[in-house]
C-alpha cells in the first residue's frame, strides 16, 4: 500500500516537472524522426534488392546462345534479401556485402556494402530506433533517476518520510515501482510506433516469426532499461547528493553505452586481425586450380570415368571428358572452401568472443549484439545468406557444367546452350532464416543481460537499503 | 593572483583522486589508441607489400619468358605465355604517414588494384571485403575517434565544476573578496585543469606522430593544429557552460546534452540529410548495367571485331580461337568500360556533390570538421579513397592504350617496351593542399571558440 | 507517553549518552537544553529507532522503540530544524503524501483542516511548496503531525532561523498540541522559549541529564544562571 503511495507521489512530481515532459516528448520526436529514417532506407534498400534480382534474371536469360561453361563463368549473382526490422535495427548490414557473385570455380565474399558509399560520415551514428533505444533511453533514465534517492537525501524528504514509518523496503520497492512505470510509459509508445511501422511496411515475412522477434526485442529492451534504471537508482542511492549522483551515472553512461562497444571492437579486432585479403585470394586461387595442379586425383578421377562409360580411352567415351573435368573441379574445390571459409568464420567467432568477453563492462554490448540478431541484421543472419547463396551457386554450376556433359557431345567447347537452359536455373531464393535456427547464441546473450539484471538489482538493493540506514544516524 | 590561482589549482588536482583518475584514463585510453592503430597500420602495410610482391613475380616471371624467347627466337613458348593482354601492375592506397592515428576509410574501402587489359574496372579490385561485419559496423578505437569523442567528455569530467562547488560552498564570495573578477578566475583555473589533460593527450598525439619518423613532421603539425583547434572549442564550450550554469549537475547535464549534440545528433542528422538529399546511386543497379554491358559486347564481339579488322586491315591474323581469346576479352573489357561510364560518372558525381555538401554542413557540427581534418590529415579521408579508385581507371586506360595494338594484333611486345610501360604509383595529397582543405574549417572552429570565450565572460560579469 | 529508561549510547568509544532516563507525560512539553554535541539530537533519533541505544531502552505509548522501530513511528511525529518537502508539490499534496506513508488515509476535508489548524492560509495550501517560507513548511511539519495523529512529538531545534512571529505563531501551535493530550519532547538552545512554552526543562550536558527544572518555577533570568553554571563546570571539567 505505502510503496503505491510512492508510485503516486513520483508521478505526480513527474508531472509537475516540466523538464521531465520535454525529455519526454524530445525522446519520442527522436523516436518517430529515426522510424521514418528507418522505414525510408529499409523500403529502398528491398527496392534495390528487388529490382536488381529481377535485372539479373532478365539479363541471365537475355545472354544469348553460349556455351554453358561460358556461362557460369559469366554467372549469376544472389542478392541478401532485407529483413523487415532492419528499419528497427539495421545491425551491421551496411557493412555487409548486399551480392554474391555465383561464378564458376571459385566462392567470393559478399560484395557491394553500402557503407562504402556513405562517404567521411559513416564514422558516425546512423540514426536508427535501435540506435535511440541503445544509447538515448538509458541516458534519459539516468536523467530521471539520478535524483530517485540522491535527491531525496540532499532535500531531507527520504529522512522525513522514514519519520513516518516508511520502511526501507518499502521506499524501495515504491522507487522501483514508479521507475518500472517511467520506463514502461516509454516503451510502450516506442514499441507502438514500432509495431505499427513494421506491419504497415511489411513486405510479406512470415508473420510468426516476426511476432516472435518483436516479443524478443521487448523483452531485450525491457531488461536492458531495467539494467540501467536499477543502476541509475543505485548509484543515486550510493551519494549523498544529486550531483555526484549525476557525475557518476553520466560517466557509467559514457564508459558503458559510447566507449565499451567501440573499444571491445577495437580490442577484439587488434587481437584477432581481418582476415588477410591477399592470403585470402592465394587461397582462393590454390583451391580454384587445385585439381588442375593435383595429377593424383585426375587419374583417379579418369579411371572412374572410363569405368562409368565402359572404355579404356576417353575419346571412346560418348561424352566430352573436359566437361566431367570441369565437374570434378567443381566437386575438387567445394570441401575445400567449406574448410576454408570456416576458417575464416573462426576468426569472427574469435572476434566476437573477445567482445562478448567485455560484456562484464557493458550491457549494452550483448544488447547491441541481440538486438541486430532479433532484428535479422547480424552475422549470423548474414552468414546464413552466404551459405544459402554458395548452395545455390552449387546447385547452378553443377546444372551448367552437366548440361554440357550429357548435351555437349564430345566436342562440348563448341556446344551453346540458349534460353531453354537459362530458364531452367533457378533464383536465388531470397529467404530470411527463422529466428529458432540462431536461438541457442540469443539465448546465451540474454542470459548474459539477465545476469546483469540480477546484479543491477541487488546493488540497487543494498544500495537503497544503505542510504535509508546512513539517512536514519545522520 | 594568477599564479597564485593556479598553483592552488595543481595542488587541488593533485588531491583529487577523480581529477587523478581522469588524467590517468585520457594518458592509457590515447596511448592505446596510439598503439591499436601502430598494429593496424603494420598489418594493413604486410598486406599491401605482399599483394605487390605476388604481383611483381608473376610480372617477373612473364619477363624472363619473353627474354628467353627474344634470345631463342626460334622456340616461341606456349601460345599464351608473355602475352600483353596478361600484362599485369599493382597499384596500392599505401599507408600515408599517420595513417595509424585516423584509419577512417581505409579499413572499409578498397586499396588493391590490379591494372591490365584482362579486366574491367570492376575486377580490376582486388578481392576484399573479407572483415567480420560485425566489428566493422563498430568502428574503430584510433587517435582520432578518442580526440573527437572520447577527449571531450574527459575535458568535460575535468572541469565541468570548476566554479560551482565553490558557489555552493560559498568560498566563492571569499575568492570575490580578491580585486580578481569571476571570468578571470575561471579561465585560470580552467586553463590549468584542461592544460594538464590536452598536455598529456598531446604527449600520446606527439608520441603517434614519432611512429612515421621524419615524414610524419609536417602533417603531425597539421594533426596538431586540428587537435588544438577542437580542444579549444571544447575547453571555450566549457567555459561558456559554466559561466551561465549555476548549479554543477546542471552544468554537467548541459555539457553532456551539448556532447550528444554535437558528436552523436548533430552528425547523425546531417548524414541523413546527405542521404536524403544527395542518395547513393544504387550500387546494384551499377552492377547490372556493367554486365548487361559485358552481355552486348559478348553478343557483339564477332561485330566489333570485323569492324575494327575493316579499319585496321595490316593487323589482321589468323581467327584461331587463341587469338581470339585476349581480343575477345579486351573488347568485352573496354565494352563495359563504355557502357558503364555514364554511371560511374554518375557515382563520382554524386559522391562529389556529396562532398561538396559535407564541406558547408561540417560547420553544423565541430566534430564533424575535426574528424573531417583528422582523416584528410591521415590521407584515410573518402575523397582520397575515391581519387585512388579514379586513378586506377585512369591507369587502367593508359595501359590499355599502350597494348592495344599488340592484343588486337596477336603480337608480343618487346622486353624494351614492356620496360617503358608506366608503373602506377598512387601520391598521397601533398600537405599544402591538405593545410588548404582544413585552413578555413579550423579557423571556423578557432572563432567560435573566441565567441564562446567573449560571451563566456559577459555571462560573468552579470 | 515518551519513555527513556537508562539510555546509553556511545559511537567508537565516546558516549555521547549516559543513562538517560525520562519521562513526558501526556499533556507534557518537555524541553532539552544543552550545547552543541551534548546528545539532544541522539536521544531523538534514538525515540525515532534511527539508532539503537548501547544500552537502556526507549519507548513510545509504552512500545518498546528498538523492538519495532516501523511500527513506533507511526505514533511519534518529528519536526527537524528543517521540515523537509517536495518543492514541486504543494503543502496540501506533501501533507498528503506523509500521512499516507505512514498508513493513514483521511479524507481531503481533514487533511484541510490540520493544514489550517497548522495555521496555513487558505491561499497558501494549494502553492507548491518551492514557494514557502521556512516557516510555511514548519507549519507544515506541524500539519503531518497533527494528521498523523501522534501521541508524541519530537521537535529538533523547531524555531532555528523562524522570525520571532513564526516562532511565536509555532509555540501557540504547540500548546494547542499539548491541550489535546501530545506528549512532547523539545530540543532547543532558546532557553526563552524553552522556559515559556516547557512545563519541564531538562538540561543535558556532555551526555548527562544534570538536571530537570520546573519551567513555572523560575524566572528567566536564573534558567539562564542556572544554565551557564552548568556550562561552565563542564567547561572547567574539560580543562
Amino acid at each position: 500500500m505505502s510503496a503505491a503511495v510512492i508510485v503516486s507521489k513520483e508521478a505526480l512530481v513527474s508531472r509537475r516537472n516540466s523538464k521531465v515532459i520535454a525529455l519526454y516528448l524530445s525522446v519520442v520526436f527522436v523516436m518517430l524522426a529515426a522510424i521514418a529514417v528507418g522505414v525510408n532506407r529499409t523500403n529502398n534498400f528491398e527496392a534495390e534488392r528487388a529490382a536488381a534480382a529481377q535485372r539479373d534474371r532478365d539479363i541471365w536469360n537475355d545472354q544469348g546462345p553460349r556455351n554453358a561453361h561460358k556461362a557460369a563463368h559469366f554467372a549469376r549473382y544472389a542478392f541478401k534479401p532485407i529483413p523487415t526490422l532492419s528499419s528497427f535495427d539495421p545491425g551491421s548490414i551496411d557493412y555487409a556485402g548486399q551480392a554474391v557473385w555465383l561464378v564458376a570455380h571459385v566462392q567470393n565474399p559478399a560484395e557491394f556494402r553500402y557503407a562504402e558509399g556513405q562517404g567521411d560520415l559513416a564514422r558516425f551514428v546512423t540514426l536508427s530506433p535501435a540506435w535511440v533505444m541503445q544509447y538515448i533511453v538509458p541516458l534519459v533514465l539516468i536523467l530521471l533517476l539520478f535524483g530517485a534517492y540522491a535527491g531525496e537525501r540532499e532535500d531531507g524528504t527520504l529522512r522525513q518520510a522514514m519519520t513516518h514509518g516508511a520502511a526501507p523496503g518499502v521506499l524501495f520497492r515504491g522507487k522501483l515501482a514508479s521507475a518500472s512505470l517511467s520506463l514502461l510509459s516509454l516503451l510502450l509508445p516506442i514499441s507502438l510506433f514500432v509495431l505499427v511501422a513494421v506491419f504497415v511496411f511489411d513486405k510479406g515475412a512470415s508473420q510468426s516469426d516476426l511476432s516472435l522477434r518483436l516479443v524478443g526485442l521487448f523483452f531485450t529492451y525491457g531488461v536492458y532499461f531495467a539494467i540501467y534504471a536499477l543502476l541509475a537508482i543505485g548509484v543515486s542511492a550510493l551519494c549523498s547528493s544529486r550531483r555526484t549522483a549525476a557525475i557518476c551515472l553520466f560517466v557509467m553512461w559514457c564508459m558503458m553505452t559510447v566507449l565499451a562497444p567501440r573499444f571491445a571492437a577495437d580490442v577484439a579486432v587488434t587481437a584477432t586481425p581481418h582476415p588477410n585479403g591477399v592470403d585470402a585470394l592465394k587461397t582462393i586461387q590454390d583451391i580454384r586450380f587445385g585439381y588442375m595442379n593435383n595429377p593424383e586425383a585426375q587419374e583417379q578421377r579418369k579411371a572412374e570415368f572410363l569405368e562409368r562409360y565402359g572404355v579404356t580411352k576417353v575419346e571412346d567415351a560418348p561424352v566430352d571428358f573436359r566437361s566431367d573435368f570441369l565437374l570434378a573441379t567443381e566437386e575438387y574445390g567445394n570441401p575445400l572452401f567449406d574448410e576454408y571459409y570456416a576458417k575464416i568464420a573462426d576468426r569472427y567467432h574469435a572476434q566476437e568472443r573477445s567482445m562478448q568477453l567485455l560484456s562484464v563492462f557493458s550491457p549494452t554490448i550483448p544488447t547491441i549484439n541481440l538486438s541486430s540478431g532479433l532484428a535479422g541484421a547480424d552475422r549470423y543472419h548474414h552468414a546464413d545468406f552466404i551459405a544459402g547463396a554458395e548452395e545455390n551457386r552449387r546447385v547452378t554450376i553443377r546444372q551448367l557444367n552437366e548440361d554440357l556433359l550429357y548435351k555437349g557431345g564430345k566436342n562440348a567447347i563448341l556446344y551453346e546452350s540458349d534460353i531453354n537452359l537459362w530458364r531452367t536455373i533457378r533464383d536465388y531464393p531470397a529467404t530470411m532464416p527463422s529466428l529458432g535456427e540462431f536461438f541457442p547464441q540469443y539465448l546465451k546473450m540474454f542470459g548474459i543481460l539477465l545476469l546483469w539484471a540480477g546484479a543491477a538489482f541487488l546493488f540497487a538493493r543494498w544500495a537503497a537499503y544503505r542510504a535509508c540506514n546512513l539517512e536514519a544516524v545522520k | 593572483m594568477r599564479q597564485a590561482l593556479v598553483k592552488l589549482e595543481l595542488l587541488r588536482l593533485r588531491k583529487s583522486p577523480v581529477a587523478l583518475a581522469v588524467l590517468l584514463f585520457t594518458l592509457l585510453a590515447s596511448l592505446y589508441a596510439v598503439w591499436s592503430g601502430v598494429i593496424w597500420r603494420e598489418h594493413h602495410s604486410a598486406i599491401l607489400s605482399q599483394h605487390e610482391a605476388r604481383v611483381d613475380a608473376a610480372m617477373e616471371k612473364w619477363r624472363q619468358t619473353l627474354i628467353a624467347f627474344e634470345k631463342d627466337g626460334v622456340k616461341p613458348p606456349p601460345f599464351f605465355d608473355a602475352r600483353p593482354g596478361a600484362i599485369e601492375k599493382s597499384m596500392a592506397l599505401g599507408a600515408a604517414p599517420l595513417s595509424h592515428l585516423a584509419i577512417g576509410n581505409t579499413e572499409l574501402l578498397p586499396t588493391r588494384l590490379n591494372v591490365s587489359p584482362a579486366r574491367d574496372h570492376i575486377t580490376m579490385v582486388e578481392l576484399y571485403g573479407f572483415e567480420n561485419p560485425t566489428v566493422l559496423a563498430h568502428g574503430r578505437f584510433d587517435l582520432s575517434f578518442f580526440l573527437v569523442f572520447v577527449l571531450p567528455l574527459l575535458l568535460i569530467g575535468l572541469s565541468f565544476d570548476v566554479i560551482a562547488t565553490d558557489r555552493t560552498r560559498g568560498t566563492l564570495h571569499l575568492l570575490l573578496s580578491y580585486p580578481v573578477s569571476l571570468g578571470k578566475i575561471i579561465a585560470a583555473r580552467l586553463l590549468t585543469r584542461t592544460g594538464l589533460l590536452l598536455l598529456l593527450a598531446g604527449l600520446s598525439t606527439c608520441i603517434g606522430i614519432a611512429f612515421s619518423g621524419s615524414a610524419g613532421l609536417v602533417p603531425g603539425a597539421l594533426w596538431l593544429l586540428v587537435f588544438l583547434a577542437y580542444s579549444l572549442f571544447w575547453v571555450s564550450a566549457i567555459f561558456f557552460v559554466v559561466s551561465f550554469v549555476k548549479r554543477s549537475e546542471v552544468a554537467v547535464g548541459s555539457l553532456v546534452s551539448l556532447w550528444v549534440l554535437v558528436t552523436l545528433a548533430l552528425p547523425a542528422l546531417a548524414n541523413s540529410a546527405a542521404e536524403g538529399l544527395y542518395p547513393q546511386p544504387s550500387k546494384l543497379a551499377y552492377l547490372s548495367d556493367a554486365r548487361t554491358a559485358k552481355n552486348e559486347a559478348w553478343k557483339h564481339k564477332d561485330a566489333l571485331t570485323r569492324q575494327f579488322l575493316d579499319d585496321h586491315p595490316e593487323l589482321s591474323v589468323g581467327q584461331g580461337m587463341e587469338n581470339e581469346y585476349f581480343r575477345a576479352m579486351y573488347f568485352t573489357n573496354k565494352m563495359v568500360l563504355e557502357k558503364t561510364a555514364p554511371i560511374v560518372a554518375a557515382l563520382d558525381d554524386s559522391n562529389r556533390r556529396r562532398s561538396e555538401l559535407l564541406d558547408t554542413l561540417q560547420f553544423v557540427s565541430p566534430a564533424i570538421i575535426a574528424q573531417r581534418a583528422f582523416f584528410r590529415v591521415a590521407g584515410s579521408d573518402f575523397d582520397t579513397t575515391q581519387r585512388f579508385t579514379r586513378e586506377g581507371i585512369d591507369a587502367l586506360s593508359a595501359l590499355n592504350n599502350e597494348l592495344e595494338t599488340a592484343i588486337l594484333s596477336s603480337t608480343r611486345i618487346s622486353v624494351e617496351e614492356y620496360h617503358k610501360l608506366p608503373d602506377f604509383k598512387f601520391e598521397h595529397a601533398r600537405s599544402n593542399s591538405v593545410l588548404a582543405d582544413i585552413l578555413f574549417p579550423v579557423l571556423f572552429l578557432l572563432i567560435t571558440s573566441v565567441f564562446l570565450v567573449i560571451f563566456g565572460f559577459a555571462g560573468n560579469r552579470k | 507517553m515518551i519513555e527513556a529508561k537508562a539510555l546509553s549510547k556511545s559511537f567508537n568509544d565516546q558516549m555521547v549518552l549516559k543513562g538517560l532516563t525520562l519521562t513526558v507525560s501526556p499533556g507534557e512539553i518537555f524541553c532539552v537544553l544543552g550545547s552543541n554535541g551534548a546528545g539532544k539530537t541522539t536521544a531523538i533519533h534514538i525515540f525515532l529507532g534511527f539508532i539503537e541505544p548501547t544500552q537502556g531502552k526507549a519507548f513510545i505509548n509504552g512500545q518498546d522503540v528498538s523492538a519495532d522501530p516501523v511500527g513506533a513511528r507511526k505514533h511519534v511525529a518529528y519536526i527537524p530544524e528543517k521540515v523537509a518537502l517536495y518543492p514541486e508539490l504543494t503543502g496540501y499534496e506533501n501533507l498528503k503524501f506523509f500521512t499516507e506513508l505512514s498508513g493513514r488515509f483521511p479524507d481531503h476535508n481533514e487533511l484541510l483542516g490540520c493544514l489550517s489548524d497548522a495555521g496555513l492560509s487558505q491561499d497558501d495550501i494549494h502553492k507548491r511548496a518551492a514557494q514557502y517560507s521556512k516557516g510555511m513548511q514548519q507549519k507544515v511539519g506541524i500539519a503531518c503531525a497533527v494528521a498523523k495523529d501522534a501521541d508524541a512529538l519530537l521537535l529538533d531545534e523547531p524555531l532555528a532561523g523562524l522570525d520571532p512571529q513564526a516562532a511565536n505563531e509555532f509555540c501557540e501551535l504547540l500548546d494547542e498540541r499539548r491541550d489535546r493530550k501530545g506528549a512532547i519532547l523539545m530540543a532547543t538552545h532558546d532557553l526563552f522559549r524553552a522556559r515559556e512554552i516547557g512545563d519541564r526543562i531538562g538540561i543535558l550536558q556532555a551526555g548527562h541529564l544534570v538536571e530537570v527544572i520546573d519551567a513555572k518555577s523560575v524566572s528567566g533570568q536564573q534558567l539562564e544562571a542556572i544554565y551557564l553554571e552548568h556550562m561552565q563546570t563542564a567547561a572547567g571539567e574539560r580543562t
